[in-house]
């Protein structure tokens, strides 16, 4: 036992003095984060997710499985996060225990006053001590599980005490009344260090961190003004009116919201109760409270309200906490209002028999239309569940969010109208027809309580609408189009960034987008958040995202608020694709059924490249379509805002195809572009310290450009992201129009590098670019400065900083300009140890001795895209000029040599598959010049340890085209025997007369997967365990083995979809010859999976009596329903005739 | 090793201000006509909450010990009490029940409940039963044949009539059969209630109504336990009559809001008695303190037809109540039934007093 000794002083606070607390119970909270995979060391979790198991629980104290809601139990990889306070009744010095497996970790106090790291786990536990003074604190266990035992135990040794004890009830304590909310299925997380985990990073599988970037934030509340906001309008005057959920009910008139200083505050009216609507018509204020629209009128001009009138009150309801009445919408003449569900902690009140089961039927989950000139109310639609949220949508439509729970697997987007049911039952045993959602919002990655929905009435996305969100935080987009005269659409994060988890939305004057939040205990709230009101304010600046995705009969269109390179968005292997279904069920939420990958089979793009169209076969209807873009950039190499996109698709409409005019692909370049990108950064984005933002003079990039004031030591401060160790090169833009040059000092990360004069330029207006002046940078963050040395400085406007270009985010790192990066993805090729090879500014230099000194990558690869840049120096003739190579899986070696530009090249030259073909094109940038290779590599097929298919390898050189698609027979010169499985890349030490050493930097792979490992995948998505020969096994006993079902589409442990498959067999006659002829229907993309048919026969049946007889495809395979699928006649080449018995049988074969 | 020093803190939430509920008391007796307010009891002094059980209440802190609560339901003086609140509620503390009165109660709506039965030590006059035990905290069904018969009870002059009780332990499935023919037959109405933790309880809308309902409550047979503890029947009572011709109706009541004078001066409330051919009498209610355990209520009735009377009841258990009125209304009593009585249009101040 390893005792950790860390000794402070605490102090307890003096009571507050609140004269109402919150609820507490005993115990713990509980809740537990079904993972899936296989754990390195205690998880994070991504934001915003809800647990599968959440309960309430006497200690710390917990061993074996959990039980789920969800008919099942979580025995393995999981997350877990047991919360509360620790009641301290005598002060003392604690000691505290922790013992876990397969791993856990202790906070006590805010700020973690006291951590007990027990992960990896240690046997008898660890322990730390802490002075306590008597009083309560917060604190928490995290703890995860992989397989086998599972176990969490939190003991202490209180003053005095000789032995540990595990921590009683008495002495635990945690909120009373939560609702425990919670949702079947895997959820996301990622590690606090390193790759891995589940999501990537904020945007991609995870939630948003920032602040939309075509928006700034304002905030213009008083700091002391803590609104928990229920409804929000604007009344004539300008004025904000805001309606707060909380112990008062009040209403408040902020004024003055664009100056420079906060808001002031009014308190208008005050005492409603849980107020959740507002609306100003006429100028008076209208509000929504539990069962009443109540109007506010100020009688004697004194701005206060001194009338509450009812406009409409007493629909049916019980006294349930959760039977709320929210919103206030006027449409048609009419006030909208809807209600909720009564629910006993998490679960729908029900008490079924001769009545609707609700305790009061006929009111709770209704949507109301209300009269206000005759006071009346009627409910016109039901089956809701929690509709916080509702609002005037596209096309003037009515459109509520709902909030997931029993009878709704995920939050949703309804589309109101009368007369509709939406799928909430009001008995829970009676099932009927439900209208499905405009808009499903998969639980946990995009929503969890999806709140108001407003439409966007200008601007780039105009017309489409933004969805608050509660507890997930920030405001979604969603683009809504009709399919056989019903609304879906898709669903994107739009914004985080915000104070709270926001509730309600109204557009101000100003055209901002005015956001107020709202919070409370357990779940119901983002981050612990209770309260917030912010504003967006559009600011003119066009992100790169996706803008809309549009169904069609086959496939999907996208659009794009920015033109994509056509590499990046014409390439299907760019788009992930999923679908899946949803069921109501009277658990709490739902898991997703049916989930399948699609894979788009080609991309048409159009002639300005905002838009493409994915041919995806396999579409269904009464889905959700997951999209994720993959590697995805603009123009200026930028990722997308968001890489997700969710559309529902109730319906599959009719056209098909794209819809706009499709682009040729462009051909390839034939012109050598240097691997170095240029990065442009703004003076006027950097940290100005001292120099001002100006306009005064026209020419500048961006919003203006920094000024320097008359003093030394101002400083303009870039700070930058590198991905790439080593040297950079920078450059300024600037205008000097004084007499005499005006010097400013460069730093780069504290160190003083340089002075840099900038020269007068021919006037104020006149920018001109300084040359590239060499730095050298950290991979991460770095601060790049200039400051002004004399008593004033020239306006610069931007800094180009040139290097590298960031590997994709999808791609293996190998190189990245750092030490470290060499030794952990590459070792010497003869012994296997550690690279004796050095990195200097960022760059790998070969070494040759002692010699062999080849190094090799640790990892083996099979098929890939490769990045390399390489540069070979002046001198040494022939093949001792800068030699050196890249040999594919050590077999195949494209040559590095300091070949020059535009003589003829040889197959041992520069660009060449040595010795096998020289380059296409020259496309050397010369000797002494960065250069790149960019290889996508196909390896050889094997059936055994028989070749059946050589390698392929297409190669671009400075991004030209020199080999495509070039078959390899066998391997390059001296390399290495070709031989199945996962090979090593090689760097070549190669002799050489050169001026000094090839070098290597930014160098990355793209592995795809193996055939095994999407065998594998498959195998996973039927829930069949690996093992060996489980190809050959029949797991759902219909005859047909798991390969087989694999190559052929089938369900291995459900029904196959009507079509057979079964392969037939017939004898046909042909000039007089008898043939046998298979019929059999496979995957369309058989193939590329790695799938091979033979025909086999046999004498005897018996084991390894079989052998392969070479057949021929009869006509073209034909595509069955929606083409995933095709039918295929194989007849065998010899004739049978004549033989009196045979044994034949067609075998599908994984290939390697 | 270095010393630190920490702060324990409680989790800050944005926990809901609520002013202390005791302020200094200064105010000057004079005329009942106009009298000046003490210091309110609460900032904000009138608000809507869900108060004992009961939804959509209008609740007043007139004084820091004299509170108030009607029920826009039926148009009723719900209570009155002298100790202020114990909140609970989503915006009071996070939790799932609703709040109660504290302190001493000077009236309680005579009629607001049917039926209580909150001692499960005994069992309650004019109930029958079988096989059930009696306990501290709840009776028992002991036995697949036990059941719980309550006494009859008239629900002809109630509105929203709610059955709510409580089932402690685990496992409880109750069904629950109502007779509205004194326990003849069972078939009225029935339901199944279901587990629910301790402290949650159930909560059924009576779908029926008649003037000898019964309330019968047995196992299901899918528990293994059962028990039944406060046993409530609650419902919006009729205290608004009216008479004309001889012949006596109870107008539908329909909430129309309140109006407050100045901020803290005083509020009224509005509502209008909708009578059988849709005429509608409006009434309009002050309260206000008096020094003590007191009240005012002044009534301003507009709208009343010719030769016809307009009767509120006023009873209320509790303390002794005294009525003194002054204005255009009268009281009468009528079989232990106190009314205030219109037969014009007018106001009238009705002062109350309470004794212990």
């Amino acid at each position: 036992m390893r005792l950790l000794a860390i000794v402070a002083m605490v102090l307890a606070t003096a009571h507050l003095g609140w004269s109402q607390e919150k609820a507490m119970r005993p115990g713990v909270t509980v809740w537990v984060y079904e993972l899936g995979e296989e754990l390195r060391e205690l998880p994070l979790l991504v934001d915003g997710q809800t647990p599968n198991v959440s309960g309430y629980y006497p200690a710390v104290d917990f061993s074996g499985a959990w039980e789920t809601i969800y008919n099942s139990s979580l025995e393995q990889y999981y997350l877990g996060h047991a919360w509360g306070n620790l009641i301290v009744e005598t002060g003392g010095t604690y000691t505290f225990r922790l013992t876990s497996d397969d791993g856990a970790k202790f906070y006590i106090g805010d700020s973690a006053a006291l951590v007990v790291d027990d992960d990896p786990a240690e046997e008898g536990g660890r322990s730390a001590s802490l002075n306590l003074l008597p009083g309560t604190y917060p604190f928490y266990v995290d703890f995860y599980q992989n397989t086998g035992d599972a176990r969490v135990l939190l003991e202490w040794k209180p003053p005095g005490a000789q032995d540990f004890v595990p921590i009683p009830e008495s002495s635990l304590e945690t909120e009373d009344g939560l609702t425990h909310v919670t949702s079947p299925g895997l959820k996301n997380y990622y590690y606090e260090e390193g790759a891995g985990g589940s999501a990537g990073g904020p945007g991609d599988g995870r939630p948003l961190i920032g602040v939309h970037p075509g928006y700034d934030l304002i905030n213009f509340r008083p700091s002391d003004f803590h609104p928990a906001v229920g409804g929000m309008d604007f009344l004539p005057d300008g004025r904000l009116a805001i309606c707060t959920w909380d112990n008062t009910g009040s209403v408040y008139f902020l004024d003055g919201l664009d100056g420079d200083s906060p808001a002031t505050v009014h308190r208008f009216a005050t005492g409603l109760g849980e107020p959740l609507g507002l609306k100003v018509i006429d100028g008076v204020v209208y509000v929504t409270q539990k069962q009443e629209v109540t109007k506010l009128l100020d009688t004697d001009g004194d701005d206060v309200a001194d009338e509450y009138l009812s406009v409409a009150h007493g629909w049916p309801a019980s006294f349930n906490y959760h039977e709320f009445s929210f919103n206030l919408v006027q449409k048609d003449g009419y006030l909208w209002v809807t209600t909720s569900v009564p629910l006993r902690t998490g679960n729908t009140a029900y008490l079924p028999g001769s009545e609707p089961a609700f305790p009061v039927p006929h009111g709770p989950g209704s949507l109301l239309r209300i009269d206000p000139q005759n006071r009346t109310w009627e409910i016109v639609a039901n089956g809701l569940r929690t509709p916080n949220g509702m609002g005037v949508g596209v096309d003037g439509e009515l459109f509520c969010s709902d909030n997931q729970g029993e009878w709704l697997p995920s939050s949703r987007l309804n589309h109101l109208v009368p007369g509709n049911y939406y799928g909430h039952r009001e008995d829970p045993d009676v099932e009927l027809p439900y209208t499905r959602p405009a808009l499903w919002l998969p639980h946990g990655e995009i929503s969890n309580s999806p709140a108001e929905p407003i439409l966007i009435p200008s601007g780039p996305y105009a017309g489409q609408m933004l969805i608050a969100e509660l507890t997930h935080g920030g405001i979604n987009r969603a683009f809504l189009e009709k399919v056989k005269c019903e609304y879906q659409g898709a669903v994107f994060q739009f914004t985080q960034g915000l104070e709270c988890g926001m509730n309600r939305l109204v557009w101000g004057p100003d055209g901002s987008l005015y956001a107020g939040g709202v919070g409370s205990g357990g779940n119901w709230n983002w981050n612990g958040t209770t309260y917030g009101l912010q504003r967006l304010k559009p600011n003119g600046r066009t992100t790169f995202e996706m803008k809309s995705v549009r169904a069609r009969a086959d496939g999907i269109i996208i659009e794009f608020t920015q033109p994509v390179p056509y590499s990046c968005i014409g390439s299907v292997a760019n788009y992930s694709l999923q679908q899946y279904h949803y069921e109501p069920e009277s658990t709490y939420g739902g898991p997703k059924y049916n989930v399948e990958s699609l894979a788009a089979s080609y991309a048409d793009v159009s002639l300005d490249r905002t838009k493409v169209y994915l041919n995806i076969p396999g579409l269904k209807e009464d889905r959700v379509i997951a999209l994720r873009l993959k590697n995805f950039v603009n123009e200026s190499q930028v990722a997308p805002w968001a890489t997700e996109a969710w559309y529902t698709m109730n319906q599959l409409p009719e056209d098909a195809g794209a819809d706009f005019t499709v682009m040729d692909p462009p051909p390839e370049s034939q012109i050598p572009v240097s691997p170095d990108v240029s990065i442009l950064y703004e003076a006027e984005s950097a940290e100005n310290i001292g120099p001002v933002t100006a306009t005064e003079h026209a020419g500048y990039t961006g919003s203006g450009y920094s000024d320097y004031g008359n003093a030394a030591g101002q400083i303009i401060r870039w700070n930058i992201v590198s991905t790439h160790a080593g040297d950079h090169q920078v450059a300024f833009r600037y205008a000097n129009g004084g007499t005499s040059a005006r010097p400013l000092v460069l730093s780069v990360n504290g160190s003083v590098l340089t002075t840099l004069q900038f020269s007068p330029t021919s006037g104020w207006a006149d920018w001109v670019t300084t040359n590239v002046v060499v730095v050298n940078l950290n991979k991460g963050t770095n601060t790049i400065q200039l400051s002004s040395a004399g008593s004033t400085g020239p306006n610069v406007d931007s800094m180009s900083l040139i290097g590298p270009s960031a590997a994709p985010s999808s791609a293996v790192v190998l190189f990245d300009g750092t030490a470290a990066s060499l030794l952990a993805n590459w070792k010497r090729d003869q012994d296997g140890a550690r690279p004796s090879w050095s990195v200097e500014g960022g760059a790998l230099l070969v070494n040759t001795s002692p010699s062999p000194n080849d190094i090799s990558t640790i990892a083996g690869y099979n098929d890939f895209t490769l990045h390399l840049e390489w540069l070979s120096p002046t001198g040494g003739v022939d093949q001792l000029g800068g030699n050196s190579g890249v040999k594919l899986r050590r077999s195949y070696e494209v040559q590095i040599l300091n070949s020059a530009a535009g003589i003829a090249l040889a197959n041992d030259s520069a660009g060449a598959i040595y010795q096998l073909k020289a380059a296409d094109l020259n496309a050397s940038l010369g000797a002494g010049a960065w250069q790149s290779y960019d290889i996508d590599f196909t390896a050889a097929r094997w059936s055994g340890t028989t070749k059946i298919e050589n390698a392929k390898v297409t190669v671009r050189w400075n991004g030209v085209k020199i080999h495509d698609e070039v078959e390899i027979p066998a391997p390059t010169g001296a390399s290495l025997a070709e031989a199945s499985g996962l090979q090593p890349l090689l760097l070549q030490a190669h002799a050489s007369d050169a001026s000094g050493p090839v070098r290597f930097r930014n160098i990355w792979i793209i592995p795809k997967d193996t055939f095994s490992q999407h065998w594998q995948s498959w195998l996973e998505s039927q829930g069949i365990a690996w093992s060996t020969g489980v190809e050959y096994q029949d797991s759902d006993h219909d005859g047909l083995p798991n390969l087989w079902e694999y190559a052929v589409d089938g369900g291995a442990t459900a029904n196959d979809d009507g079509v057979s498959r079964m392969p037939t067999m017939k004898l046909v006659e042909d000039d007089e010859q008898v043939y046998m002829e298979f019929e059999f229907v496979r995957r369309a993309d058989s193939a590329a999976i790695g799938l091979r048919y033979s025909l086999q026969t046999s004498e005897s049946l018996d084991f390894g009596s079989w052998t392969n007889h070479p057949a021929s495809q009869i006509g073209p395979a034909v595509p069955i329903g929606d083409g995933h699928l095709e039918r295929v006649v194989l007849k065998m080449d010899e004739p049978v005739t004549g033989l009196k018995r045979i044994f034949a049988r067609l075998q599908a074969e994984l290939i390697e | 090793m270095s010393l630190k020093l920490f702060l324990a803190r409680r989790r800050s939430r944005a926990i809901a201000r609520i002013l202390p509920s005791v302020v200094i008391l200064s105010w000057f007796a004079t005329s009942t006509e106009t009298s000046i307010a003490a210091e309110r009891g609460r900032d904000p002094w009138v608000f809507r909450m869900i108060f004992e059980n009961r939804s959509r209440m209008l609740v007043m802190a007139l004084r820091s010990d004299l509170w108030a609560a009607y029920n826009p339901a039926n148009g009723s003086l719900y209570k009155v009490w002298n100790g202020g609140i114990e909140y609970h509620g989503k915006v009071y503390d996070f939790g799932q029940r609703n709040s109660k009165a504290l302190g001493q109660v000077y009236h309680r709506c005579e009629k607001s409940s049917l039926l209580e039965a909150t001692d499960e030590s005994v069992i309650p006059s004019g109930w029958t039963t079988e096989g059930i035990a009696t306990g501290a905290e709840s009776w028992t069904l002991t036995n697949s044949n036990s059941e719980l018969v309550t006494r009859s009870f008239d629900t002809r002059r109630y509105d929203q009539v709610m059955v709510t009780y409580r089932t402690p332990g685990g496992n409880n499935r109750l069904l629950v059969d109502v007779s509205t023919d004194n326990g003849l037959s069972w078939n009225a109405q029935t339901w199944m209630s279901i587990d629910a933790p301790a402290e949650d309880g159930h909560q059924k809308r009576l779908a029926v109504t008649a003037e000898q309902v019964k309330l019968r409550f047995r196992r299901n047979t899918t528990g293994s336990t059962a028990t039944l503890a406060d046993l409530v029947v609650m419902g919006d009572y009729q205290v608004w009559s009216f008479q004309k011709d001889g012949q006596m109706v109870f107008p539908k009541v329909d909430w129309r809001g309140y109006r407050l004078s100045g901020q803290t001066d005083g509020v009224t409330l509005l509502y209008d008695l909708i009578l059988p051919d849709e005429t509608r009498i409006s009434v309009a209610e002050t309260p206000e303190q008096v020094v003590g355990a007191g009240m005012t209520r002044k009534f301003e009735i507009l709208g009343l037809p010719a030769d016809s009377r307009v009767s509120l009841e006023l009873d209320g258990t509790g303390y002794q109540a005294a009525h003194q009125l002054a204005g255009a209304g009268s009281l009468r009593t009528e079989n232990d039934d106190t009314f205030l009585d219109f037969v014009t249009d007018g106001s009238s101040t009705l002062t109350t007093t309470w004794t212990p």
